[in-house]
């Protein structure tokens, strides 16, 4: 034992320890919560990232294909061929559909609020051990992307950035405890922040704690950011409310809120960089 | 300067090595590119690095934690280089243990990967629910984190067996 501690490969285990405590604290007092070794990889790696993201989007396509061959494998290879080429079609076709929507979406949004500064963004990455689906984007401070900067996808809110190296970002999603956003709902204008639990995010869902008993807020409503605290912009969808409970720890009801989009199924966002009234705080939400 | 056979080979065993480490971490961390059961992920870095630690030894078994941590840190949600640091650490203590108390088999790659496993998923749970004190933090263990350590320890044998290969080929 005590050979091992005083070998050679211990002591460069020792200093590379100490190398990555450093970065570790770095990171802590740095505004990016970002180490800079995670930085200089993410720099190095990026490319290969959003290729294996490219990869990952077009093999949905490629099983819609191969599942139209299979079904049609007795048919004649011309045939087939014209049907694969057809499908090939509808799939592009479906995608730009879907691309359309979400840009319509987005230049509606941008009309409405003209102050807006959009990046758009890749989702390029998932931790796997994460259990609140934190999502990496493509795009970091090189193109403006700040901590705190909110994320959308067409009007509805995603999360908001919560680290940011030179070329990508992470965010946290709504379904992140650590997450707040202030919120109000549309009809009854009864609001709070929306946050959620640990059991609530397993779910997909999040909640509007702190409404009175007798709340006029009723399932099917629509909660939208107040901007508040100036993190998020006024006026962007969070969700739709599920339920009203009674909170067991006090007097007091919430709205279960089922978010407007699935963050498991997102590929491009929008981080909004720059908006009319946005602060500088630092801190995951408001 | 030319470069002997022996030197040659060790250069494309430490190239194949990375390689495998990268696409083990594109797979990993690309949402939809490797299969989850029942929305459990597989954690592939893990018995990439302890198998390569065990068959290169304790140095260079801590440099291939060092560049799967550091990769894995870019989309970690955790706490800011905490992937370098374990993974270096468990590329080092397999390489280290192999080359003093256990022998190097499939039995006991399992082991080590099992023990990897458990150690990451206790250390990431603790600093994502226990630090916070969030709620269902013990049902989060029991249902996704220990779960995970199982599906990761199911695919280490495909890793050992690679690594294997790779290194008789190349000595």
């Amino acid at each position: 034992m005590r050979r091992f501690l005083k070998s050679t490969g211990f002591k460069i285990f020792l200093a590379v320890f100490a190398a990555l405590l450093a970065g570790t604290v770095v990171a802590a007092v740095s505004n990016s919560n970002s180490a800079p070794q995670t930085s200089a990889a993410g720099t190095v790696f990026g490319p290969l990232q959003r290729f294996s993201s490219a990869i990952s989007n077009r093999l949905s396509d490629f099983s819609i294909n191969f599942k139209s061959s299979a079904s049609l494998a007795q048919e004649k290879e011309e045939l087939k061929n014209q049907i694969a080429d057809l499908t090939d079609k509808l799939v592009d076709y479906e995608q730009a559909k879907q691309d359309l929507k979400l840009y319509e979406e987005f230049l509606g949004v941008k009309k409405e609020n003209p102050s807006f500064v959009f990046v758009s963004a890749p989702v390029i990455g998932r931790d796997p051990a994460d259990l609140f689906f934190a999502l990496t984007l493509g795009k970091g401070s090189l193109h403006g992307v700040r901590v705190n900067d909110p994320v959308i996808y067409g009007k509805y809110l995603v999360g908001v950035v919560t680290s940011v190296m030179p070329a990508q970002c992470k965010i946290g999603t709504l379904l992140d405890p650590a997450v707040n956003v202030g919120a109000y709902e549309i009809s009854t204008r009864e609001g709070g922040f929306v946050t959620t639990t640990g059991e609530l995010s397993r779910k997909g869902l999040c909640r509007l704690p702190g409404l009175v008993k007798t709340t006029a807020v009723a399932p099917g409503a629509t909660v939208v950011t107040s901007g508040i605290g100036g993190v998020f912009p006024r006026n962007l969808i969070i969700g739709k409310v599920n339920e009203i409970v009674d909170d067991p720890a006090d007097i007091s009801s919430y709205a279960v809120i089922e978010p407007g989009v699935d963050a498991t199924d997102l590929e491009d966002v929008f981080v909004i960089v720059s908006f009319e009234g946005q602060s500088g705080v630092a801190g995951a939400g408001e | 300067m030319r470069l002997g056979a022996q030197t040659k080979k060790a250069f494309l065993r430490r190239g194949i090595f990375s390689g495998m480490i990268l696409l083990a971490a594109v797979l990993q961390n690309t949402p939809g590119l490797f299969p989850e059961i029942f929305g459990v992920p597989a954690m592939l870095l893990i018995p990439a690095v302890v198998c390569t630690g065990m068959y290169e030894r304790d140095i260079p078994g801590l440099f291939y934690g060092l560049l799967a941590g550091v990769v894995w840190d870019i989309y970690s949600a955790g706490p800011p280089g905490l992937n370098a640091v374990m993974l270096m650490t468990f590329g080092f203590v397999s390489g280290a243990l192999i080359g003093t108390v256990m022998r190097n088999n499939l039995v006991t790659a399992l082991l080590l990967t099992a023990s990897a496993g458990v150690a990451y998923n206790t250390v990431y749970w603790f600093f994502a629910f226990v630090l916070k004190s969030y709620d269902g933090a013990m049902q989060a263990y029991l249902t996704f984190y220990l779960p995970s350590v199982l599906y990761t320890v199911l695919l280490m044998p495909m890793f050992y067996f690679i690594v294997k290969a790779v290194k008789n080929k190349t000595g």
